[in-house]
């Protein structure tokens, strides 16, 4: 098979995978403290919140990329602010991020969510009983027993961040070479008839995903023998 | 000696408790479910919070409404042995029995050496590199009063721990509990349906019933 490499703009890759990595991130840091909060505390409004939370999930790609512009476009709620000292988020790698970050927060804020729930509260009050303090009693018993369903999330969120598409063309554009993410660029290829660019993605990340999900499921059997 | 005087708004009733307990006194808990037992046990230990009231161990005021005070759970060394033995399943046996040494270090400086002693102790020694998952109920059992022991509680409280095991199983740790009794002598309290463990077990009984003492005898 004679493949002509030096045709394939590998742009796209290194940008998706920059924008998981950091999507998931930061998404991670944002959903996991605000999942376990929220699991320990009765208030009034949680499940208003949570509902909010869930919505980027089930609303159509185009309505989140919609509400992102609100914020962030030129005459924006924020993008209104950054234009006036400057700076502009719509049409870079950073709308990117944030595009990604909203349709991925649901997924690991539900992934943690139920992580938490499923660590039986009896092992952190013995904890507590055997003197461990809040800290100790996360970092040592809570966390490491959430663990598996933490790391799902993780995953979860990173792969629909890798996948974005509906809401990164309004807000990022489809910019080669700026935003063009694998999603955008399959299409873009599918649509010019760059069969060798749009195979040669759909590929890579075919692969790349199902290896991930592999791996996973294969670390979670091994990790709870309990 | 354990004084305990508390009450508590709950779900169905209000819980009004007012019991004293010696050093190396078993004191039995007994009532149908949902009397709030397991509710008591948790106001003692700190993991819940009594709405009124002062409970107090060997004259260190754990909680007081009135001079508001509340020991959190941590501070107030307790041996609590929960319904399903709570073993931590992501540590070994012996990895559960040392999780509490390092919050009472000043106690315990040769902690390794500590730990197993109290597996010998218990007769877990063999034991000591096994998951909670791969072991019986009655082991399981032991490995959770040697971790709780392990800290040197001023007291020890247990809910309903041989409810799931075998009649034998039951005599052998009936044992091993009057032995702690002895050599340990602080107050115990025991939650339990059981007649038997009862009166093997108790110094003297409280019956409750909708969070209120209905009956206290002694057994002898």
């Amino acid at each position: 098979m004679n493949i002509p490499w030096e045709l394939i703009d590998w742009f796209p890759i290194w940008l998706s995978i920059k924008v998981a990595f950091l999507s998931a991130g930061i998404v991670a840091i944002i959903a996991l403290p605000m999942a376990r909060v929220i699991d320990k505390y009765q208030f009034r409004g949680r499940n208003v919140l949570e509902a909010m939370v869930m919505l980027p999930l089930v609303l159509p790609p185009s309505v989140v990329g919609y509400a992102l512009l609100m914020l962030i476009g030129r005459n924006g709620l924020l993008g209104d602010f950054l234009h006036h000292i400057g700076l502009s988020l719509v049409f870079t790698w950073w709308a990117v991020v944030m595009a990604a970050s909203v349709v991925a927060f649901p997924l690991m804020y539900q992934s943690a969510r139920g992580a938490f729930a499923s660590v039986n509260p009896d092992y952190e009050k013995a904890a507590r009983t055997l003197g461990a303090g809040e800290i100790a009693v996360f970092f040592r018993i809570t966390l490491p027993l959430a663990w598996p369903g933490l790391l799902s999330g993780m995953v979860l969120s990173f792969a629909r961040a890798m996948g974005e598409f509906g809401a990164t063309l309004m807000v990022a554009g489809n910019i080669p070479g700026r935003t063009q993410t694998i999603p955008l660029a399959i299409y873009f290829a599918v649509e010019t008839g760059d069969k060798l660019t749009a195979n040669t993605l759909v590929a890579i990340i075919s692969i790349f995903c199902f290896v991930l999900i592999l791996w996973v499921n294969r670390w979670k059997q091994k990790y709870k023998q309990y | 000696m354990l004084k305990i005087d508390l009450q508590k708004k709950l779900w169905h009733f209000d819980l009004q408790i007012r019991f004293d307990v010696d050093p190396g006194q078993v004191m039995v808990l007994w009532g149908p479910s949902g009397a709030g037992k397991t509710t008591v046990l948790e106001c003692i230990s700190g993991l819940r919070l009594p709405d009124q009231g002062q409970i107090e161990l060997d004259r260190q005021i754990f909680f007081s409404s009135s001079r508001k005070i509340n020991l959190p759970a941590r501070e107030r060394r307790i041996g609590y042995l929960f319904q399903n033995y709570a073993l931590f399943p992501h540590m070994t046996v012996a990895e559960n029995i040392e999780f509490g040494l390092q919050y009472h270090r000043d106690q315990n400086d040769r902690a390794e050496n500590w730990s197993e002693e109290m597996m010998q102790a218990f007769g877990i020694k063999h034991l000591v590199d096994r998951y909670p998952y791969q072991l019986s109920g009655g082991e399981q059992q032991r490995a959770a009063l040697a971790r709780a022991m392990a800290v040197k509680p001023g007291l020890l409280l247990l809910d309903e721990p041989f409810s799931s095991l075998d009649h034998q199983t039951r005599l052998d740790l009936r044992a091993l509990l009057k032995d702690v009794k002895k050599k340990w002598k602080i107050p115990i309290i025991l939650v339990t349906h059981d007649l038997e463990d009862a009166q093997a077990l108790g110094d003297f009984v409280i019956n409750i019933h909708n969070g209120k003492i209905k009956l206290f005898h002694e057994t002898s």
